[in-house]
């Protein structure tokens, strides 16, 4: 029988978070995952728990066949397929059952980040848009954040600065652009940002013009932030975060970015260490009253 | 008589799928060996079994366990598991201080162990003992002793390689305790038996002796070594939460004339356990507080399944409320027989 449930890619991790030849263990949500390369380099996804006594598959290794070995009892496991095919010792006439398997999951390597297919249905929606521009210069890093995932694209849109690092740069939660726009399950806010140095020489003063918006757009689990030039209306900076929820206590932040060298001044965005407390109390959380009021798009009724 | 199996494969495709839940049932009326004696003096250590606290210490002439600390004033109600002054059942025995987890007036020294290869009133020297902790619930600890196979991949460096002429294992098992033999024979010789303990013969041939006890968890495992000595091992595995296995140990180091070996072995305790522990503290949290899952085996797994069986009927008794020991008891009881040792004079 058919399912209306939709199967969602995932954004797991960064591509180069995932070395030949080394399994590494990624937790999205409440899921922990094996995630390891075959010979051609394509990423193989596995729930990291063996079928046989739960150990998990991302402390043991991949063998000649690239078959993931299970560090406890050597079971080992297709990456494609996730079926168990081969068990140490057993005799040549003893086969292993069918049903002998640990769950596998379709990858999507693209733009630098790992997505996965997660969740039931017979029909799977389409990839994110992970892209980042190629730039003069790109960078890329990830932190884990003792935040709860659900919370932290409100925060970021609410109040910026307590999770956003942009190297020279102060992101005033205090001076947003405008009102935010709500298209679909995505937000867009711009904040006014100055240099660091320049708004310690005018802390005495009421500062109405900024050199630079900072533009948040993000969904419940991406987002994306771009600094632009008042002066020149040019990007400056880009970058994408994602935010993949570990459990119920942590983030792991990924971010991607790219910025031009058209002058001396260098933008880096990144994810803060920890979420700052002083911009969320002061925040009044307008932004993600918004976002949380607007209702999502109808579906069109069928006929 | 002990029920005694072979290995097979029909045992392990009907036992299976039974329901394994660890760390959600404490079996009662046990002794536990919760601290080495020579720990305990007159100042008040704490133990726990099952969440439940013992303070510990040694007055003039007794050893004294109870459910709060001399120091304070006693509060709370009296249960089931002490006296009216709060006194656990308690005895000073093989090196070890025992306490009774279960109704204080059922408290029976009958049901502690017979230890061949321990003086029953005097401790080992400190070599030969020490402590590891587990984080996982007790059940794992016991079924990972009982598994033989994860020797290979986990312990290889010191137990060998999986390559051997003949590797075959039994077990037996009675209505309190598990026992598995693995014959082993023309197994290359570990690297710690050869670059540590000097031995030259390139293979050897080997029987593993594993005893469990399923109430408490105490276990005793010997491996006799055809090219090298052997030393018996008790481990007292205390689940004192579910989260966490105190696993003190001793070495019955007079089995051996072998100064250098009695003194060497002892301290491969630890890294064992590092290794063990690298599985079993990932394993815990697939198993504690999570839906009920079948786990798939093979013939070599059926010891332990065995184990869960065993430990499933246990619990189902106490449940309803039948906490006695069955007549079999006494035949898993000599542990000099079953672990093919000589008893200390």
């Amino acid at each position: 029988m058919a399912s209306n449930d939709v199967r969602q890619w995932r954004t797991a991790t960064l591509s180069s978070l995932v070395p030949p030849g080394k399994p590494i263990r990624v937790v999205h949500g409440n899921t922990e995952l094996v995630l390891f390369r075959e010979a051609d380099g394509r990423c193989r996804a596995l729930v990291d728990r063996c079928a046989h006594r739960r150990a998990a598959l991302s402390g043991g290794r991949l063998t000649d066949q690239f078959a993931i070995e299970c560090p406890y009892h050597g079971w080992r496991y297709n990456g494609a397929t996730g079926a168990c095919v081969a068990i140490p010792n057993l005799r040549a006439d003893e086969k292993i059952p069918k049903n002998y398997r640990v769950q596998s999951f379709e990858t999507l390597e693209r733009d630098g980040f790992i997505q996965i297919l997660m969740g039931t249905g017979d029909t799977s929606a389409e990839p994110n848009d992970v892209a980042v521009p190629i730039l003069d210069r790109q960078w890329e890093g990830e932190r884990y954040l003792a935040y709860p995932e659900v919370l932290f694209m409100d925060t970021l849109a609410d109040s910026p600065s307590a999770i956003l690092e942009i190297s020279g740069l102060r992101i005033r939660d205090d001076h947003p652009i405008g009102d935010p726009v709500v298209t679909g399950d995505q937000i867009s806010i711009e904040y006014a940002a100055d240099r660091i140095r320049s708004a310690s020489l005018h802390a005495e003063h009421v500062v109405e013009d900024f050199r630079y918006t900072v533009r948040i757009s993000a969904t419940k689990s991406a987002a994306r932030i771009t600094v632009i030039d008042n002066d020149t209306a040019e990007v400056r900076a880009t970058a994408l975060i994602v935010a993949v929820p570990t459990g119920a206590r942590l983030t792991r932040a990924l971010w991607r970015g790219a910025e031009a060298a058209s002058s001396a001044t260098s933008f880096t965005i990144e994810c803060r260490e920890h979420v700052e407390p002083t911009p969320v109390r002061a925040a009044t959380n307008v932004v993600s009253r918004i976002w949380a009021r607007t209702p999502p798009p109808v579906a069109a009724e069928q006929s | 008589m002990a029920a005694q199996f072979e290995s097979q494969s029909s045992f392990v495709a009907a036992h299976q799928n039974t329901e394994w839940r660890p760390g959600t049932f404490a079996l009662q009326d046990a002794w536990f060996p919760v601290a080495h004696a020579p720990r305990v003096t007159n100042k008040p250590i704490l133990r726990l079994v099952h969440s439940r606290r013992f303070h510990i210490w040694r007055g003039e002439s007794q050893i004294h366990a109870t459910d709060f600390h001399p120091g304070t004033k006693r509060g709370g109600s009296i249960t089931a598991f002490t006296d009216a002054q709060g006194n656990y059942p308690v005895i000073e025995r093989y090196g070890h201080i025992w306490v009774w987890y279960g109704a204080a007036d059922r408290a029976d020294a009958a049901h502690m162990p017979d230890i061949p290869f321990l003086h029953r009133d005097a401790p080992q020297p400190d070599y030969a003992c020490g402590v590891n902790f587990f984080h996982t619930s007790y059940e794992l600890v016991l079924e990972n002793i009982l598994d033989l196979t994860h020797i290979d991949f986990v312990h290889g460096s010191y137990a060998g390689t999986s390559e051997s002429r003949e590797d075959s294992i039994s077990f037996e098992s009675t209505s309190e305790t598990v026992t598995m033999i693995r014959t082993i024979l023309g197994r290359p010789t570990s690297a710690y038996q050869r670059d540590v303990l000097g031995v030259k013969e390139p293979t050897q041939d080997a029987t593993a002796f594993t005893h469990v006890f399923i109430r408490s968890g105490v276990c005793f495992l010997h491996s006799h070594y055809s090219t090298a000595p052997s030393i018996p091992l008790m481990q007292s595995n205390t689940p004192e939460s579910v989260s966490l296995t105190r696993a003190n140990y001793v070495f019955g180091v007079q089995q051996t004339d072998h100064a250098e070996y009695a003194k060497a072995w002892p301290r491969t305790a630890s890294i064992i356990a590092q290794q063990d522990e690298s599985v079993l503290n990932p394993q815990s949290f697939r198993y504690i507080g999570q839906p009920s899952r079948p786990d798939f085996s093979t013939r070599f797994d059926a010891a332990g399944l065995h184990y869960r069986a065993r430990h499933k009927a246990l619990m189902e008794r106490q449940k309803r409320g039948d906490f006695s020991y069955l007549p079999d008891v006494a035949e898993g009881s000599d542990l000099a027989e079953i672990l093919k040792i000589k008893r200390l004079s």
